[in-house]
């Protein structure tokens, strides 16, 4: 969940209302904001990802003014003269754009840092790190309008953060952030140029220096760029509804090849509730009227006609797709503590997974037999499973370590590498563990609940675990013969598969000297290792 | 007095007329030595008796000395040669060696045996007699062959040549009766009709009946043992498992390796999820993909795309079969519960399961690739958000016993409305146990359900580090056989 951290002074400056820090903890479980602490003049607080909008000291202030009862909407936007004119060479690089104008700002190093954190948030979090979109922010008053959007095999500027005008093809292998993003520009370059043919970015990688925004700054440009046309279109209108909050939002006309838009668009959207279905889902008994006061506090307008809310959708919200999430937003505007629980009666009967009950069943035995029980990981190193072959083993593909690339096919070479890192404590050791393995046949995995013990001891030997397997399994209440296996990890004429109704159902055995070695183990090891699908 | 072994009463006996020593008692008892020492040891332990040790000092011969010895001292091998004929002291250096002759002049000059008149040595008369008789030196070399008591031992005699003998030290310990074994003896010992060990033939015979039985000392140390046990952490979660049985609940148990489709998609998570990405979430190399149901995934298609349940609009963008073909490695078991609402359907039913789970992340003293948690569902017409609250807090009395619980807003794409559950501790304060929420239409309509559906998943890990009493996470898949068998079965007691 996205982290934000917002100066105290900027928001209640926002917020336009005296609260102090224990206010604001109070209300933050209210717009859904989990209070992480305060660290000098910082508050930290954790939102939700469903909530781009809430990445901004901006974006949490609307919302405390919303749940407050102060005046929230976003203001209109102006009508502009600026123009951009959108190139078809760019449709190809860097298709969708949406940009627009902020007007009479107060840049504060808090702003500054609220600009960095939405920027950087949305990268991350919400357009896939600047491929589905990218933020640029400008001064407004360092370039001549029109602009163009467009491609080009070549250009020269100098990048943000450099002394000296470089190629693209420079910017992209000399600097780091264009390390960082070269991957996102395949063909020709995507530039945003003035009038004049100064470049203002290459996005998604970097803006020029002469455009950047500095101390006197008091206007801002702003562009959102990407290739998921959608996830541009909400970035822009996110931004713009933030930016709202610091000054005066003008549209941008941007000119395509076969048609124009006013930029950014807000979305105009409403949707039906019933009331009886809300207070339904939550076990509640709000009127319409109580509804449309909680929806208020949640920044949503909404008139009742009967049972029926019509609830209009703020532009900067997104999340909402279905009854339920008006649901939600009036439950927490309520205050989840603030509801009576309930208890839920359905009255069932409380019955155990057979295979869990016979892994229980299994165990009880072992543990009776002197068995210490143990719990190993499912994940395993592949080293470990070939140095006693078993059954083959899945693979995986994005490991984090040697230690835990594949996925254990069956107990014992767990428990071989177990009883060697044991191999200082006085013997014997008994040791067993009931859990989950899986198998592969290549084309699909099977999950399996396998139970395997271990004896090791300078006097172990096959006749002392086939005592074990043979009360086990008269206490299982099934019926088994062992034949003569084959086996690469057992010594050959000490091992035996163990059948049950004709089928095999697990291996017992002395475990081969060659595999002892591979786990630097200095005593014989017997083990037996029974699939209890099989014994169901 | 019962208890007294056999030996310790024959040792008793035996000190009666006095102080012995221990080799003493040996000879005075028959018993073995090492027999003697533990029982003297035994009996001064009860005290019974008194010991005192003395240490004496003892000289014998190393083996240098021994060389000596056979060989002869310098100064002889010297006057064997002057016997015959004078010699020059460089000659004398070249038969005995230059060492040898060094010594041994300056013991021939030292006792008058010889002198030197111009470079030649010549014996004295003291010299020619001493040709026929032993040396003082010799004599002590003699006496050295064996120990001897050290004030006793000729060293002297021997002066300054080097290592050729050596000290060692023996312990004699004399054992004598204390006031309190002295009135024992004084009431009379019995020896000889005590018995060790009740064997069958006592039993069967019935000569037990004639048979007195030592006592045993049973306040000494056990050997130590190893039982067999249940691992801790398997343990608590069986206690969990059996608290959720007596709720009500049916259990459920589903594949670790799972396709996206169970993982993801039946749950409503976008496939552009962050989550569903190399990076958080370990995926299968081999095979790497899995057979999608037959009966469901066109309608969770049609979730993705269009919502599907009524008056949804769902995420509103083309769903990839083949993505949620993909096989990873089970990232929660809510996923269980989705195949438990595919298979139950609409029926009421409550269901749990407590299951492994798998993240990518780094392993340490705070992050386990794996971890259980438990997840369930309760399918009900008249379920309501209300009531999850009520379970949760239930919940939070069974497993964490505290009524403290604390609701929060918080974001599952597959629950609305979404809650967080954290319960007060007496020591750590607030903890998170958990998230649960109600299932969206877009979840459970699919999975043919039309019936509400309450959703829960719980983890107990902190739970169980604070009973086990453990810091590191990784202790709770202990590779330590010794702690296993000594952690104790009373976690509550910490």
């Amino acid at each position: 969940m996205p982290n934000v951290t917002v100066k105290y002074y900027d928001l209640i400056g926002l917020v336009g209302k005296d609260l102090s820090i224990r206010d604001l903890e109070g209300i933050a479980p209210n717009i859904k904001c989990e209070w992480e602490g305060v660290d000098g003049e910082d508050i930290k607080l954790e939102t939700t990802h469903d909530r781009p909008d809430m990445v901004s000291a901006e974006g949490i202030a609307r919302a405390i003014r919303n749940y407050v009862g102060l005046p929230a909407d976003i203001p209109a936007f102006h009508k502009s003269d600026y123009v951009c004119d959108v190139d078809k060479s760019v449709l190809e690089e860097r298709p969708y754009s949406r940009m627009f104008v902020v007007k009479g700002i107060k840049l504060t190093s808090a702003l500054i840092e609220q600009l960095m954190q939405v920027q950087e948030k949305i990268h991350l979090v919400y357009a896939n790190d600047r491929k589905d979109a990218s933020i640029g922010v400008y001064d407004l008053d360092t370039f001549a309008w029109p602009i163009t959007y467009c491609a080009k095999e070549e250009y020269k500027f100098t990048p943000l953060g450099e002394e000296r005008e470089m190629t693209c093809r420079e910017v992209l292998t000399k600097t780091e952030k264009g390390r960082d993003y070269a991957h996102l520009v395949k063909g020709r370059y995507p530039l945003i140029i003035d009038k004049n043919g100064r470049v203002l970015s290459l996005p998604p990688v970097l803006n020029s220096e002469e455009t950047k925004v500095t101390g006197t700054t008091t206007n801002l440009f702003c562009d959102v760029s990407g290739w998921d046309g959608e996830v541009v279109e909400k970035v822009a209108a996110l931004l713009a509804c933030a930016l709202s909050e610091r000054g005066e939002i003008y549209y941008v006309t941007m000119k395509y090849p076969d048609h124009t838009i006013e930029s950014p668009e807000l979305k105009k959207e409403s949707t039906t509730a019933s009331v009886m279905a809300i207070n339904k889902l939550i076990g509640s008994e709000f009127s319409p009227h109580e509804c449309i006061g909680l929806l208020a506090k949640s920044g949503f307008h909404a008139k009742a006609q009967g049972d029926s809310l019509e609830v209009v959708v703020p532009p900067y919200r997104y999340d909402l797709m279905h009854p339920v999430d008006i649901a939600e937003e009036i439950a927490i505007a309520y205050g989840y503590n603030e509801f009576k629980p309930l208890m839920p009666e359905v009255p069932t009967i409380g019955i155990r997974h057979p295979l869990e009950r016979l892994s229980e069943q299994a165990r009880e035995a072992l543990v009776g037999a002197g068995f210490q029980e143990v719990l190993t990981f499912i994940l395993c190193s592949k080293r470990i499973l070939e140095a006693a072959p078993g059954p083959p083993f899945a693979e995986l593909e994005n490991p984090v370590s040697d230690e835990y690339n594949a996925v254990r096919s069956w107990l014992v070479p767990r428990h071989l590498d177990f009883l060697a890192k044991n191999k200082h404590l006085p013997l014997p050791h008994r040791v067993f563990e009931a859990e989950d393995i899986v198998i592969t046949d290549g084309k699909e995995t099977y999950t399996r609940r396998n139970v395997s013990a271990s004896i090791c001891n300078s006097t172990a030997t096959f006749t002392e675990m086939h005592s074990v397997l043979d009360s086990l399994m008269k206490n299982l209440g099934k019926e088994y013969t062992l034949k003569p296996g084959k086996h690469d990890t057992f010594l050959r004429g000490r091992c035996g598969v163990v059948m049950v109704n004709g089928k095999e159902a697990g291996v017992i055995g002395e475990i081969h000297p060659k595999v002892l070695n591979a786990f630097e183990l200095e005593n014989p090891v017997v083990s037996l290792e029974l699939c209890l699908d099989e014994l169901l | 007095m019962d208890t007294l072994h056999e030996h310790e009463k024959i040792i008793l006996q035996a000190l009666e007329k006095g102080a012995l020593t221990e080799a003493e008692l040996v000879k005075a008892t028959g018993l073995q030595q090492a027999s003697v020492s533990h029982a003297s040891l035994w009996l001064y332990s009860k005290g019974l008796t008194k010991i005192d040790e003395a240490v004496t000092e003892w000289v014998e011969l190393n083996d240098e000395g021994r060389k000596y010895l056979k060989e002869g001292l310098p100064e002889r091998k010297a006057l064997k040669l002057l016997a015959k004929s004078d010699v020059s002291a460089k000659d004398l250096g070249d038969k005995i060696g230059p060492a040898e002759s060094r010594i041994a002049m300056a013991w021939l000059m030292k006792s008058r045996l010889a002198r030197v008149e111009k470079g030649v040595i010549k014996l004295t008369e003291e010299g020619e007699r001493a040709l026929n008789s032993k040396l003082p030196a010799e004599e002590a070399l003699e006496a050295l062959n064996k120990k001897v008591e050290s004030s006793k031992a000729p060293v002297g005699i021997l002066g300054k040549r080097g290592k050729i003998f050596r000290v060692s030290e023996n312990k004699v310990r004399t054992v004598m009766l204390t006031d309190k074994g002295r009135k024992l003896v004084d009431k009379g010992i019995e020896i000889g009709n005590e018995v060790n060990v009740l064997t069958p033939q006592l039993i069967k015979s019935g000569k037990w009946k004639d048979t007195k039985f030592r006592a045993y000392d049973i306040t000494g140390v056990a050997p130590p043992m190893l039982i067999g046990k249940r691992q801790p952490y398997k343990a608590l979660l069986d206690e969990a498992r059996d608290r959720l049985t007596s709720m009500g609940f049916i259990e459920m148990r589903g594949p670790v390796v799972e396709t996206e489709f169970w993982n993801f998609d039946t749950l409503y998570q976008p496939q552009n999820h962050p989550t569903r990405s190399r990076k958080d979430t370990y995926y299968i190399l081999k095979p790497n993909r899995g057979e999608l149901p037959t009966d469901h995934t066109i309608k969770v298609r049609q979730a993705h795309e269009s919502g599907f349940a009524e008056g949804s609009r769902g995420w509103g963008y083309q769903w990839n079969p083949e993505k949620a073909k993909e096989l990873i490695m089970r990232t929660h078991t809510t996923a269980v519960s989705a195949h438990a609402m595919a298979e139950h359907g609409d029926k009421k039913g409550k269901y749990f399961t407590i299951s492994r789970n798998f993240r990518r992340d780094v392993i340490d003293a705070t992050h386990l690739p794996e971890f259980y948690q438990c997840d369930g569902i309760i399918v009900d017409p008249d379920m309501n958000f209300r009531q999850l609250l009520g379970m949760l807090k239930d919940f939070a009395r069974e497993f964490a016993y505290t009524e403290e619980v604390r609701f929060r807003a918080d974001y599952f794409p597959y629950t609305e409305p979404s809650v967080e559950l954290s319960a007060k501790h007496p020591d750590l304060g607030w903890i998170e146990l958990g998230g649960a929420g109600m299932f969206r239409p877009e979840v459970r309509e699919p999975l043919g359900i039309k019936s509400e559906v309450m959703a829960w998943g719980l983890g107990f890990d902190r739970l169980v580090m604070l009973k086990l009493g453990i810091k590191d996470i990784r202790q709770l898949f202990s590779t330590d056989l010794k702690w296993l068998g000594d952690v104790s079965l009373r976690y509550e007691m910490k």
